[in-house]
């Protein structure tokens, strides 16, 4: 087992105990600044592995202890050339920089995993060593490629947020999950608050002037009850309306990565808007168009318009009376594969699989726990359903654990007795967030207290993972151990609809009980030869590296167009691998001057304000998509660049642009 | 230099979005700036003594928190499905738990107020007694026990 890793990039696994001896060390850690790792294929069995690290001191102990190992690998397996793999009370200035490399050899032939490196450092303090995480792990790559300068700036920054949580998964993968805190600068957060207040202030200044002024005015419709009353929709029309021409904007192309945005005017002041001839082509960045499947694709196409002729654009009929066509039983089957779960069902809109399938789920007596910013889907069908529904903080699992605990301890509401059923509900990547699930942890959690989990991989799904089978697969989950997988088909496959992928019990019960199945309309029969022919471009089985280029142009562009952000100083959230990235604004005024900026110089970006997220946090959010060129991002990163600094939303210092030669490195090949 | 300094936005578990903005950090701050500023500003359009100007302040603070607190009703948005809209923002925050952080800061800056007001204007009526019956009608409708109470049906449920 320990021979069997598979051929891709270089890694090394390497765990590296820093340690230093001060006590007064424990608020200021050593981090690796730097790190190479080069292989060379002396002959066809034998690699040699260079490592070599820079340690840079940014505290004010001055000892560490430097250890090259891994637990995972087999001992024999390796002989130690250069270096040896460990290093004891090595002595580093405060504020300067170490290189130490090793360099040994594989006994068998072998080959590696491209993983990212995790760094650990121990602190010993009055009380004992502690282990601490430092800098939070990092694709080799990114590590590997800027210069050392950039790197310490980085890292410090990323030391910042909270330390990051991580794991060690069978296939020698290793991501960091980080619950990455939002960073405000506290006059942002003022002059925000003050900024909500004043447009409040305005808006019921103007309610009031309205409402005396409809007094004089008669009504046809006396006896009648309001509408809304009075503060409903206090919002949407004395906030929403003012910057509606940021929103809802028409789009006459497919959203491919360049598409045609129609131009709107409007008369009087926001209120309405209407549609002109005039288009302008524009770079998308707001599609969720992952994998490039958004537009005309060379395979998907010719067939969606020959199951198009052949079966009509709709089946008419609910999946029990006449609406199973062959295309949906074949869909059924290829999605359970894909996903990695015996069987599935797939539904015709990705919001209703979710609002349907959890009142059949669960019912009164039951509990379901939720991540506090979960899609508004989840949170219908929770409401549906009848159940108790608590909140968890979010992508926390210790608070999962706690919440979990006070209820199964209490029971139900006022009888208290045992709950029929517990159902954790978690998302793969947070679409606001661009977080990835911290779901190792949860699923264990789970399975401690016995409680189903129910994964919703909406954005995840074909867009991360080695093979786009999604979270699970990049961060080492067993698909065995999440109850319910459920997915949708427009974001990485360029269809619509939804699926759920279970147990064949599981889905042989959702069959005859799920509202979705038995009385909507079944998935349109182009849109379902669409989803199979971008799961087989996916796989690889249309005869094409296709798919495997995408998956990985998904990835380059996400870390690349992340990473450029973060340098230029915007606060960028989101982990790494992640496609979705919201650029932080904050001030309400902001929002729009940033959107109407962007589509001035024609690149489109979706602005999301409250209520979809909380009051200060508002924010731009970029979706990356592997139909993106790199010369698009360029022009996308100056296009931002030049908006952020007439807007003011580089909240961080920008990198500076030094570069570093360094000699006697390995390049890595 | 206060530009340089930076706060961490701690994820909320509060789910009523009208009032989580509540718990992140700064909003005291901000609330105390704008009643100070309130005040600069009525001192220097009324031209009044500093005395009179807390006194309007007081005044006015007490109808404006007093409608939005305790009168109004409900959410400005209608994500919610209207599961709020018998209670008013008050009973609506830290999710209905009395006496917590947010609750008794906000219990507490009517009382300071009135103690200003009254110190500035030395006591003297007919300032005096207006300000007592604002800070009295206000510190009694954030009471716990006044949770979710309407007196004699008064902004109760229709």
């Amino acid at each position: 087992m320990e021979n069997a890793f598979r051929s891709g990039i270089l890694a090394v696994l390497a765990l590296i105990f820093i340690s230093s001896s001060f006590a007064n060390a424990s608020d200021s850690p050593f981090i690796v600044a730097h790190k190479r790792v080069a292989l060379k294929k002396l002959n066809p069995i034998v690699e040699r592995i260079s490592v070599s690290i820079d340690v840079y001191n940014r505290g004010s102990a001055t000892a560490y202890d430097v250890t090259l190992a891994d637990d995972s690998w087999a001992q024999d397996v390796f002989d130690s050339v250069i270096g040896n793999t460990s290093m004891s009370w090595g002595r580093l200035d405060a504020g300067s920089l170490v290189s130490h490399s090793f360099e040994f050899e594989s006994k068998v032939k072998t080959v590696y995993y491209g993983a990212p490196a995790l760094i650990t450092y121990r602190v010993p303090t009055k009380s004992g060593l502690q282990e601490a995480y430092s800098t939070p792990t990092l694709p080799l790559k990114i590590l590997s490629d800027s210069d050392t300068g950039k790197k310490i700036e980085k890292l410090k920054r990323l030391q910042s947020s909270a330390p990051p949580a991580f794991h060690h998964h069978r296939n020698q993968t290793l991501t960091a999950v980080r619950s990455k805190m939002i960073t405000i600068p506290y006059l942002t957060a003022l002059t925000t608050y003050f900024s909500y207040g004043l447009l409040f202030v305005f808006g019921q200044l103007r309610d009031f002037f309205r409402r005396i002024i409809d007094l004089w005015s008669h009504s046809s419709l006396q006896g009648y009850a309001p509408i809304c009353l009075g503060l409903e929709d206090f919002y949407i029309r004395r906030l929403y309306l003012r910057i509606q021409d940021c929103f809802n904007r028409p789009i006459s192309s497919p959203p491919d990565a360049w598409f045609d945005v129609v131009e709107r005017v409007s008369k009087d002041n926001n209120k309405t808007l209407q549609r002109t001839k005039n288009v302008s082509r524009c770079l998308n960045l707001g599609s969720y168009n992952y994998l490039g499947f958004a537009a005309a694709d060379e395979y998907c196409t010719p067939r969606v318009i020959e199951s198009l002729k052949r079966f009509s654009p709709s089946t008419c009929s609910s999946r029990v009376d006449g609406g199973t066509t062959t295309l949906h039983t074949e869909l059924e089957e290829r999605v359970a594969s894909f996903v990695g779960k015996p069987a599935a069902v797939v539904f015709g809109m990705g919001y209703v699989t979710n609002s349907a399938i959890l009142p059949v789920l669960i019912g009164k007596g039951g509990l379901i726990i939720s991540d506090s910013l979960n899609h508004n889907s989840i949170v219908n069908g929770a409401r549906g359903s009848g159940a108790t529904v608590r909140v968890f903080q979010h992508n926390t699992p210790s608070h999962l654990e706690k919440v979990l605990r006070e209820q199964i301890a209490d029971g139900q509401p006022r009888t208290h007795r045992p709950w029929k059923k517990i159902i954790i509900v978690v998302e793969g990547i947070y679409s606001m967030e661009g977080e990835l699930c911290k779901l190792p942890e949860i699923v264990a959690v789970c399975k401690k207290y016995k409680a189903y989990v129910y994964l919703d991989e909406a954005h995840s799904i074909g867009a991360v993972g080695k093979t786009g089978r999604g979270v699970c697969e990049l961060l080492g989950v067993d698909t065995a151990e999440v109850d319910v997988m459920m997915g949708t088909f427009t974001k990485s496959f360029g269809s619509c609809g939804g699926y759920i992928a279970g147990s064949k019990e599981l889905i042989q019960y959702l069959k005859y009980t799920c509202p979705a199945h038995l009385y909507a309309t079944s998935v349109s029969p182009p849109a379902a030869q669409q989803i199979i022919s971008s799961i087989k471009v996916i796989l690889g089985e249309d005869g094409s590296s296709r798919g495997a280029q995408k998956l990985a142009g998904i990835r380059e562009n996400s870390n690349f167009f992340r990473s450029e952000l973060q340098k230029m100083g915007f606060e960028v959230l989101g982990d790494n691998d992640s496609p979705v990235m919201p650029i932080m604004l904050y001030n309400p005024s902001k929002i729009p001057a940033f959107s109407r900026e962007c589509l001035k110089r024609n690149v489109a970006v979706v602005t999301v304000a409250f209520p979809a997220t909380p009051l200060l946090l508002a924010r731009a959010r970029i979706c990356i998509s592997a139909a993106h060129t790199r010369k698009d991002l360029i022009k996308a990163l100056e296009v931002i660049s030049s908006v952020g600094d007439l807007v003011g939303v580089k909240y961080f210092p920008a990198e500076p642009n030094k570069q570093q030669l360094e000699e006697g490195r390995v390049k890595m090949e | 230099m206060i530009g340089k300094m930076y706060v961490q936005a701690v994820p909320t578990a509060d789910m009523n979005r009208n009032t989580d903005w509540f718990t992140y950090p700064g909003v005291w701050t901000t609330y105390i700036l704008i009643l100070f500023f309130c005040w600069l500003l009525v001192l220097s359009v009324f031209n009044c003594t500093p005395g009179m100007a807390w006194t309007v302040i007081n005044l006015c603070h007490f109808v404006v928190t007093y409608h939005f607190f305790h009168w109004k009703k409900g959410t400005p948005f209608p994500d919610d499905q209207g599961i709020y809209n018998g209670l008013t923002w008050w009973e609506q925050i830290d999710d209905g738990r009395q006496l917590t952080r947010n609750r008794k800061f906000l219990t507490v800056v009517p009382l300071v107020l009135y103690l200003i007001a009254s110190h500035t204007t030395d006591y003297q009526h007919p300032m005096l007694f207006f300000n007592t019956l604002a800070v009295l009608v206000l510190v009694v409708a954030k009471f716990p026990n006044m949770h979710k109470v309407r007196i004699f049906g008064i902004n109760g449920d229709q």
